[in-house]
């Protein structure tokens, strides 16, 4: 990896202050980035409701060199870049050392503020599973993923956080819930969420619980950064999919809007994997999470 | 492990193609194999949409494949044996290795950081990235025609990262090209070359210019 350290703008040095303490009037707001899009950045925002920032999944980019790296590395210059990884597979059977290595030096050269994963299982036996699986809600595995998250910020350059994954089934083995799961892991371990409203909503379809009590039962200050993006429904089980194939639904602002009213103004974050999206589809998206940032505000 | 016993359930019926009766592991080994067909169609698009019949079972045979590499695309490598295992048994034509060898090998020059002039400072010379590979089809005039399979002639393809986008790229390596490649890569004077090939000055000095604009032969930048 090129590991030339990116000069910053001052528009990104303006940016990274927002995206660190948003506020009500000053809400950080940020897209997942295909790397499609890299050229249109401009036409998604205006000039009073402004791209905050960027993520990237970091396996797209980490082992590779030419011309997909040093095309990020150059949005690196203007936008703060957060990295959302899906290979960690933190809750699976072992961390893979050389992945964490790699990762951590990505961090290094992007320069990121904070890096998530998903809190689940990608990877087995040192095979990749292309999915991500459930993780075991149980006492032990509580135990395993507290000794992981040191080992992480031990290595991890910058503060690293989990997302409430999305899961269509109950592993066999499970002693909790997943409320009392994530809320083990927010109140011993200190875990910071990447809060994901669409995953939320998925997950209380597909699982019959209440979102909304769930919600409110969440620590308030436990949450880093709002994921929110669409859902689509699976034709041959009935199973609400967290595919962002679609923008986000009724329901999922409702969530996002009840989410920042508990969380307060964190920053959230759009995620539409698809390319063939018009820019202005995604201004859309972007101006309505500002207008629920105006919504949740306090009076 | 026996808590994550139900992943090695998954993963074996990922790999076995046996008929999963929970909805939502079935869900899941269908999204799994999705994702496995779609890095396929990434690195090799033209390749899996030319062998669109055999592109399920190209599928089915990678999804069981051991991971060599934890990287997705990176892995996507182990389609080439796939390939030459299904031209034994006359499932593919010989010359579709080659096209499938032809994507990896313009997929996977992206995956490196080259040391270019701009940052070594060095004088002109030959793009560092360039890997030259011998086909025995001749894939540049099959990819400009609608006929249904290459010709049986060799053809050397290189390779490289354009010095300033960085993008991947492919050139057809023809003889007056390699000629002006050797003239950079030994220093050798484009008249003595021409008149050791018996070849014209003049191509080579124009295939010498249009390198340089297509970025296989590289120049100090900052001398610019």
């Amino acid at each position: 990896m090129n590991s030339t350290r990116t000069e910053f703008s001052d528009e990104r040095k303006q940016r990274l202050e927002r995206l660190k303490a948003p506020e009500w009037d000053r809400p950080a707001v940020g897209l997942m980035l295909r790397y499609a899009w890299r050229n249109s950045l401009d036409t998604f925002a205006t000039h009073d409701r402004p791209l905050t920032w960027l993520e990237v999944f970091p396996e797209n980019y980490f082992r590779r060199g030419g011309a997909r790296l040093a095309n990020l590395l150059k949005l690196a210059e203007d936008f703060p870049i957060t990295s959302h990884g899906v290979h960690l597979s933190v809750a699976g059977d072992a961390l893979d050392d050389a992945y964490i290595d790699e990762l951590a030096q990505f961090l290094e050269v992007i320069d990121a503020p904070w890096a998530s994963d998903h809190l689940g299982v990608s990877v087995h036996k040192k095979k990749l599973l292309h999915e991500i699986l459930p993780a075991v809600r149980s006492r032990e595995s509580l135990a395993r993923l507290s000794e992981r998250l040191d080992l992480l910020r031990a290595r991890m350059p910058c503060e690293f956080c989990l997302e409430n994954a999305a899961y269509y089934m109950t592993p066999p083995g499970c002693t909790l819930s997943e409320l009392e799961f994530l809320i083990q892991l927010i109140e011993n371990d200190g875990l910071k969420l990447i809060f994901d409203v669409n995953n939320l909503w998925v997950n209380a379809c597909n699982h019959d619980y209440d979102p909304n009590e769930f919600l409110a039962a969440l620590p308030k200050r436990c949450v880093r950064e709002i994921h929110i993006g669409g859902f689509s429904v699976d034709s041959q089980t009935g199973l609400f999919i967290d595919s962002h194939s679609a923008m986000p639904s009724p329901p999922v602002w409702h969530l996002l809007e009840l989410a920042l009213k508990r969380f307060g103004p964190v920053p959230v974050l759009l995620e539409i994997e698809r390319d063939d999206v018009a820019p202005r589809g995604i201004r859309r998206a972007l101006g309505r999470i500002y207008d629920t940032f105006e919504q949740a505000r306090p009076s | 492990m026996g808590e994550l016993d139900y992943i090695d359930e998954f993963v074996r019926l990922c790999t076995d193609a046996a008929s999963v009766e929970d909805p939502a592991l079935n869900f899941y080994v269908r999204a799994a194999r999705g994702r496995k067909s779609g890095v396929l169609r990434a690195v090799f698009p033209t390749f899996m949409k030319r062998f669109k019949a055999q592109s399920k079972d190209l599928a089915q045979r990678y999804r069981d494949t051991d991971v060599s590499d934890p990287d997705w695309y990176r892995n996507a490598r182990e389609l080439l044996p796939i390939v030459d295992a299904m031209i034994s048994t006359g499932e593919l034509p010989a010359w579709s290795a080659a096209l499938a060898k032809h994507e990896w090998t313009l997929f996977g020059v992206g995956l490196t950081s080259f040391d270019f002039p701009e940052e070594s400072g060095s004088e002109t010379r030959l793009n560092p990235s360039l890997d030259a590979i011998e086909y025995p089809y001749d894939l540049p005039r099959w990819f400009e025609s609608s006929t249904p399979y290459p010709e049986h002639s060799p053809v050397n393809i290189g390779y490289y990262q354009h010095a300033q986008t960085l993008e991947s790229r492919w050139i057809e390596l023809t003889p007056a090209r390699l000629a002006a490649l050797r003239v950079v890569m030994e220093g050798l004077d484009p008249t003595d070359v021409a008149k050791l090939l018996g070849s014209d000055e003049d191509t080579i000095r124009t295939s010498i210019d249009q390198l340089k604009a297509d970025g296989l032969i590289v120049e100090n930048l900052q001398q610019n």
